[in-house]
């Protein structure tokens, strides 16, 4: 706790308080004290709506002094035993057919476990969606099994409580945002005060709550996705399944969710599986403890397991200058510089990607962006 | 941004409304509370429109119109109702359910839609109330002995002063050789006197018509018939009044037979005021059709047509609801009530796709029997075997559902149909058992007023009554234990 306390003060330091009210709501939910988390939400709220007024100077002081208090309460109380990872989903060789189309998902296996975070990461109609599908009880299988394993003889209706799907169409709300998730928490057993208590932590914890009121059409797309994981979260899920989450959310938002998506999975609270699929590789990749890319419904690389068979680097660079340059300066042995309109792809055997970066700017070679890919599914797009 | 908050609606109900929310989703949903307050609030509202709006008990009901339009409003309000229903599901959203919440759902659904069905009974119900207030029962019987007994002396002269006689044969039975019939009306001709012949039955039934009998041999017979004096009708009144209705022969005997010249102007005065206090406009068309007519002369004489039939329209509001009518009107609205009931149940736990395909299959299967039974010549009987035969089959295919791996839309259908059709399986038995075995009562070789008759016709209602029952509890314990786990299990099988 004293780390994360510490990381909390670290961030209201450097004013950045919108990551300090998400990480404090995180850390006193953790707590399990209800008198604190009210607190922490009160102090949410107040930070909140100053921040509409757009005031840092209004916002500072006040903030500061509640946060030293916040946290003093937090120093006298006492931290959740921690909740060691365990087996949450065995996925053993599982394939999928259509039988109205061609596409196959071919034999894919998987092991999720809670705090895991885990991407899907390929082209479109690759097969994430059928992966994803099948992993969430959705789609039947032709092959292979799924072990729930907090579920020992589980029928689907009980798998279906126990994962959560969010598709990338979300269907329509009805009727007032707030009451849905009233609603999503007390049918998932979260009754009474808890329920108001827990509505409200998940409004706060995803800035929402000058929207609850309203309703579905009245909310842009990246709201919608907002409420509908709000609304998931509420029913503590064991297993959260997004499909393109990130599809409707502006830079900001995608990096605020993923990083949002991190810390609930890691939380002390309810800790849980994640798997999402995306277009936004390098954000998923940032966050994921490991990514798999699907190419034709196959498995085609894995981070954190595959990569390490890797022997050549990849560096992803783009500059105003001609391959001929790139080439010349870098050297001709056992590089080979891929061009896709936008950005040069480089790989190499022997030369890391530092070596290359530097080899570039030391021969004066503009370089307008460069992200090193020797781990990243993108080299494989 | 502040909440929306709904028109009318109490503080204490908005908060038990939230407490349910969050407490009780599943009963939140279905709304029940809410459909209960508006719909009080709107048969208060409707009852106060149809005390004040101006209406005379004396006047033909136009409270059919009223039923229609109440009825159209019935319509718009399950819409609305729906229309919230549909919002939120606990079933669909994979939420904590039980079996007994099943049971409690449908009662749910039942008591919201019950109240809505309530509604066209308002209007009914003020105008009897209405009508009760304005007119006691003994105050009718008073006034149409009264007006009868003034026409009796004041037409004296005019009416007819005997009783009519017929003569009968009666014999076990008539038996007509040309047509191989019973045949009823006879005549014979017995030394040389014409004689209407009548068999046992039909002698027993123009007895109970007349007003005297008497047996010239063992087989002649005369019945006698008082000629009516009763000019108005009191139209069912009398037998919610303890005041004795004057019959033609109380008439006849007081004032026919032992006639006394009246005080004319005095009885003239009398049936002025009674005239003059059931006078409306009546309709002439239904007055001239009467039960009770009166010849021409004494209903333009004396207005007893307009009495007769303004009292009758006084009575036909008052006594709607009595106990031989209320079977009726309660099957019409249990029956409403239950199949909608289980038409919202079905749609909340099937998939859109599945509800509309079992509603197809109802309408084919139904298209396909009738053709069945068209061309086979087949009776009700086979149309009701026909039923029970689909039941048995829905019954099979639902329950390969535990084994299915795939939610199969035939599955679904046959859940559907077996959760719709359940409830009216022991009707529909019982029915066949009584086509069967003669359901109609002269294949028993009863007659009409007798005693075994009668019993059998109570022992046929009785045991449909039973059947209804049975059907009600049989669902009642399926709902939550097969039904509930038969689309626990479809719903949230994976798709192909």
């Amino acid at each position: 706790m004293q780390h994360r306390i510490a990381e909390i003060k670290g961030f209201i330091a450097h004013g950045d308080f919108s990551l300090a009210v998400r990480r404090m709501l995180d850390l006193c939910l953790d707590t399990g004290d209800e008198s604190i988390l009210r607190s922490a939400i009160s102090w949410s709220r107040n930070y909140r709506e100053a921040e509409k007024l757009n005031n840092a100077g209004l916002i500072a002081p006040q903030f500061e002094m509640d946060a030293t208090d916040l946290i003093a309460k937090l120093e006298n109380s006492i931290e959740r035993t921690p909740v060691q990872p365990f087996e949450l989903v065995n996925v053993n060789q599982i394939s999928k057919t259509y039988s109205k189309s061609n596409f196959s998902l071919a034999p894919i296996s998987l092991e999720i476990k809670t705090s895991d975070v885990v991407g899907v990461v390929g082209e479109n109609g690759n097969g994430k969606t059928t992966l994803l599908r099948c992993l969430s009880g959705q789609l039947s299988l032709d092959n292979g099994t799924i072990t729930y394993s907090q579920l020992p003889d589980p029928d689907h209706y009980s798998i279906k409580h126990h994962v959560a799907f969010i598709p990338q169409r979300i269907p329509k709300w009805y009727g007032m945002l707030k009451d849905n998730l009233h609603f999503s928490a007390a049918m998932a057993g979260v009754t009474g005060r808890q329920n108001d208590l827990m509505v409200d932590f998940m409004l706060e914890r995803l800035n929402l709550s000058h929207y609850a009121h309203l309703t579905w059409n009245r909310i842009s797309s990246g709201y919608r996705t907002r409420f509908e994981i709000a609304r998931v979260l509420l029913q503590k899920p064991s297993l959260l399944i997004l499909d393109e989450p990130l599809a409707n959310l502006d830079i900001n938002a995608q990096q605020t969710m993923l990083t949002d998506l991190r810390y609930l999975a890691k939380s002390q609270y309810h800790p849980m599986g994640i798997i999402l699929s995306s277009q936004q590789l390098h954000e998923v990749e940032k966050v994921a403890d490991s990514v798999l890319l699907i190419k034709q419904g196959k498995c085609l690389f894995r981070t954190g397991e595959m990569d390490e068979k890797e022997i050549s680097f990849a560096l992803e660079i783009e500059t105003p200058a001609d391959r001929d340059s790139l080439v010349s300066v870098l050297g001709t042995n056992d590089l080979h510089v891929q061009f896709n309109g936008g950005f040069y792809t480089i790989t190499s055997t022997t030369r890391p990607v530092h070596s290359m970066i530097t080899t570039l700017l030391n021969n004066e070679i503009k370089v307008t962006y460069f992200r090193d890919i020797t781990h990243s599914t993108k080299r494989y797009f | 941004m502040m909440k929306q908050k709904r028109p009318l609606l109490p503080k204490i109900l908005e908060d038990y409304d939230q407490q349910l929310l969050k407490n009780n989703p599943e009963t939140w949903s279905a709304r029940t509370h809410l459909v209960a307050y508006y719909g009080l609030l709107f048969m208060a509202a409707l009852a106060g429109i149809c005390f004040i709006r101006p209406d005379d008990p004396r006047s033909e009901s136009t409270v059919g119109y009223w039923v229609a339009f109440v009825s159209v409003v019935c319509i718009i309000a399950i819409v609305l109702w729906m229309i919230y229903l549909l919002r939120f599901n606990v079933f669909k959203r994979y939420g904590n359910i039980t079996a007994a919440g099943r049971l409690k759902t449908f009662l749910l659904y039942f008591i919201s839609i019950l109240t809505i069905g309530l509604f066209p009974y308002v209007p009914p119900v003020i105008e009897s109330v209405l009508a009760g207030a304005s007119y006691t029962s003994d105050e009718l019987v008073n006034d149409v002995n009264k007006t009868n007994s003034i026409v009796c002396q004041l037409a004296y002269d005019s009416l007819p002063h005997d009783w009519i006689n017929d003569t009968f044969m009666v014999v076990n039975k008539v038996y007509d050789k040309e047509y191989n019939r019973i045949e009823p009306e006879y005549w014979i001709d017995a030394k040389s006197k014409s004689y209407k012949v009548l068999d046992t039955s039909e002698y027993r039934s123009q007895r109970l018509a007349s007003d005297s009998v008497r047996q010239l041999t063992d087989s002649i017979i005369v019945l006698s018939k008082c000629p009516s004096y009763e000019f108005v009708s009191n139209a069912g009144a009398a037998s919610h009044s303890n005041i004795k209705a004057l019959s033609s022969i109380d008439l006849f005997d007081l004032y026919i037979r032992n006639y006394r010249k009246p005080d004319e102007a005095k009885l003239s005065a009398e049936l002025a005021v009674i005239a003059k206090k059931y006078d409306y406009p009546a309709d002439k068309y239904y007055a001239s059709y009467g039960i009770y007519s009166a010849p021409d002369w004494i209903e333009k004489t004396f207005k007893t047509a307009t009495i007769s039939e303004n009292i009758s329209n006084i009575t036909d509001r008052k006594y709607r609801w009595d106990l031989d009518d209320f079977p009726a009107y309660f099957r019409i609205l249990l029956y409403t009530t239950l199949i909608i009931t289980l038409l919202v149940f079905i749609f909340r736990h099937s998939t859109v796709k599945t509800f509309f395909l079992t509603i197809l299959t109802g309408v084919l299967l139904l298209i396909l029997s009738s053709l069945i039974i068209a061309f086979s010549q087949g009776n009700v009987s086979g149309m009701l075997g026909m039923m029970i035969f689909y039941l048995l089959l829905f019954t099979f295919i639902s329950l390969t559902v535990f084994s299915n791996k795939n939610r199969n839309p035939v599955t679904g259908i046959a859940i559907n149909m077996f959760t719709a059709f359940i409830a009216f399986a022991p009707l529909i038995i019982t029915t066949l058992y009584f086509e069967s075995n003669g359901w109609s009562d002269s294949h028993k070789g009863y007659e009409y007023g007798d005693p075994r008759y009668i019993a059998y016709r109570e022992m046929v209602h009785r045991s449909i009554f039973y059947a209804e029952i049975l059907g009600l509890v049989l669902f009642a314990i399926l709902l939550p234990t097969l039904i509930h786990r038969l689309y626990r299990r479809w719903y949230a099988l994976p798709e192909e």
